[in-house]
């Protein structure tokens, strides 16, 4: 058997067993481990399986995922989520819409210290659904709202998705993290422009607030002020070099823990509940990272990247049709995987062929996480969809996919800016100091 | 009195919480030093580069004393294709021998953490500042893997009782 022949087995092999709900890490590992044990050597692949979980457990590197998370986690018990939703309404809400737009911007700031989407969108839901409701917002805009804003968690550093593709791809985490910063404020003001639009449309989709005296548009700023510091500390640290993202999320988490403190937040029960989620967290995304790090020695070894390209190249097929290929297989892969297992399963797969076409594997990193996003809120399985569905029991899911439409479109736009003009996610990292 | 199968499963989880709220300490811990470090860098102007040593031992402790509590409570990421399309027998079958799969390929996992562990204890392999002996953390490695294989146990049992297993993960 050759060893194309072997990986293809092996692809398949790992697909049955995802199917049959295997934990995609466990999946990885398993076909990993059988996969190399065939092309290398059985003493080989024991090894790997001992060693692999070991380094990355003990990489410095990756110390970044649990205090981001951390940092993430403390944020949401120290009552920020509400002053970032009252400072945005103060600011937007006299818009057509406003509540909504609100949302998004909240959104957006919070993904600032959290890195997950879904912590994102139910703190970020908990807050502002209630008070949409109260205005008698549409369920599908409110609803839709909060699941595509909540995206933005993993696309505006720091970023759980930036850091495995930096992990499987051996790029800078600094360089991805700033090169999502532009893009997700497009994305934001995309996403606030969608509702804008639709509210245009439908007026009574929703209404505006009163307008908000400039005084105390800056008074709800000040309010939030810490929270800006933190992400100013962190994200700016990183820019001008003063601290690597390890050290910037270290500082991150002790300034959001000292938030919570001042603010009384910080009881016994509520920091059970942090270190908990952080340690399972942890556990998810590094388990993750190991399967990757098992199942891509084996992948290597079969040639199919190689491959891949040689075939790309005998069809002679511009390479942009060659990116929107690889780019539409991803949006409909988004529609059935979860974000991570597409991030770690493809890959192995798909990052030599972006290098072989010549692409910015960093520019390549902030397309994936946008694609990623638009996985996270796609039917059947979009999980920030279920997440919103958790918080508006109520809302039919067909209402809640309605609304999420028109700001999948805008991703979509999105998507398209950023293939135009690699610029937009370019820009920072190339003008980074260190 | 509760069966002894309960009792079992009640042990193996207080067990797995237990070792959950170590991986918490470890995450203080690796905040508090990462802080330490950056303030004697800037503010005494003397980095301490053992710092990098024990935070990685750290991390050591942090993730394989989190992954049976990942596992116990359904955190690890899997695509529930199956669970929409077959019948409930179907399922039930399949995560009976999936489950069991997961549980050979952990106990491997644990037992190579082992013998790695041996290995850097023969070779007498430490961190590169303060060479702390790595042979501890590959116990830790394998203690945390053997108790996930425990909690994969517990799944099995319950997939053989019929009970529906989830497991969700975040993005």
């Amino acid at each position: 058997m050759t060893p194309t022949i072997v990986g293809i087995l092996g692809l398949l092999g790992l697909f049955v067993l995802l199917a049959l709900r295997m934990p995609v890490a466990i999946a990885m590992a398993v076909v990993g481990t059988v996969g190399f044990g065939i092309l290398n050597s059985w003493p080989a692949a024991m090894a790997q399986l001992g060693r692999e979980p070991f380094v990355m457990a003990s990489s410095y590197e990756l110390i970044v995922i649990p205090l981001f998370v951390l940092m993430g986690n403390l944020s949401s018990i120290s009552g920020m989520s509400r002053d970032l939703y009252q400072a945005a309404y103060a600011w937007f809400g006299h818009w057509r819409g406003g509540l909504a737009s609100a949302t998004i911007a909240a959104c957006a700031g919070f993904a600032a210290v959290s890195g997950s989407s879904v912590a994102s969108a139910v703190t970020m839901g908990r807050v502002a659904l209630p008070e949409m409701r109260r205005y008698q917002y549409g369920p599908r805009l409110s609803t839709g709202c909060i699941a595509a804003g909540g995206t933005l968690g993993i696309l505006i550093p720091p970023s759980t998705g930036f850091v495995i593709y930096a992990i499987l791809t051996e790029e800078s985490i600094g360089r991805l993290f700033l090169a999502g910063i532009f893009p997700g404020l497009l994305l934001t003001t995309l996403f606030m422009i969608a509702i804008y639009v639709q509210c245009r449309i439908n007026p009574e989709l929703g209404p505006p607030g009163p307008r908000t005296p400039i005084t105390q548009k800056f008074a709800m700023l000040g309010k939030s002020s810490a929270m800006i510091g933190i992400v100013i500390i962190t994200i700016g640290g990183i820019y001008i070099g003063a601290f690597s993202p390890t050290e910037a999320a270290g500082v991150g988490a002790f300034l959001a823990l000292l938030l919570a403190v001042v603010r009384r937040r910080v009881t016994t029960s509520a920091m059970n509940d942090v270190l908990l989620r952080t340690v399972r967290t942890t556990a998810l995304v590094f388990f993750i990272i190991v399967g990757a790090h098992i199942f891509s020695p084996f992948i290597a070894l079969t040639n199919i990247p190689e491959d891949l390209a040689a075939l790309m190249d005998e069809q002679a097929m511009p390479r942009v049709a060659t990116l929107l290929i690889i780019l539409l297989a991803y949006i409909i892969l988004g529609t059935f995987l979860e974000g991570f297992a597409m991030l770690v399963l493809t890959l192995p797969i798909v990052h030599p062929l972006i290098l072989a076409l010549g692409y910015d594997p960093i520019w390549f990193g902030v397309v994936m996480v946008i694609v990623l996003e638009m996985g996270l809120i796609s039917p059947p399985v979009g999980v920030n969809v279920f997440v919103v569905k958790g918080i508006a029991g109520d809302i039919p899911m067909r209402d809640i996919f309605m609304g999420i439409l028109p700001f999948w479109l805008a991703m979509g736009i999105c998507l398209i800016l950023l293939v135009m003009f690699p610029q937009i996610a370019l820009f920072l990292p190339n003008t980074m100091i260190n | 009195m509760k069966p002894p199968h309960l009792t079992t499963e009640l042990l193996i989880q207080k067990f797995v919480r237990h070792l959950a709220i170590f991986a918490g300490v470890a995450l203080i811990f690796l905040m508090l030093l990462i802080v330490y470090a950056v303030v004697m860098r800037y503010i005494f102007n003397s980095p301490i580069l053992w710092a990098l040593d024990c935070a990685r031992v750290g991390l050591v402790v942090l993730v394989f004393f989190g992954l049976a509590y990942c596992g116990l409570t359904g955190g690890h990421i899997a695509v529930d294709f199956l669970g929409a399309f077959a019948a409930p027998r179907t399922v039930q079958l399949s995560d009976i021998i999936i489950r069991s799969i997961c549980f050979l390929l952990v106990g491997l996992m644990a037992w190579q953490s082992m013998v790695q562990g041996l290995d850097a204890l023969d070779l007498g392999e430490g961190t590169n500042e303060l060479e702390i002996p790595l042979f501890p953390f590959f116990a830790v490695a394998a203690l945390g893997s053997v108790a996930y294989c425990a909690v994969l146990m517990i799944q099995v049992k319950r997939a053989i009782r019929g009970q529906v297993l989830d497991d969700h993960g975040e993005s």
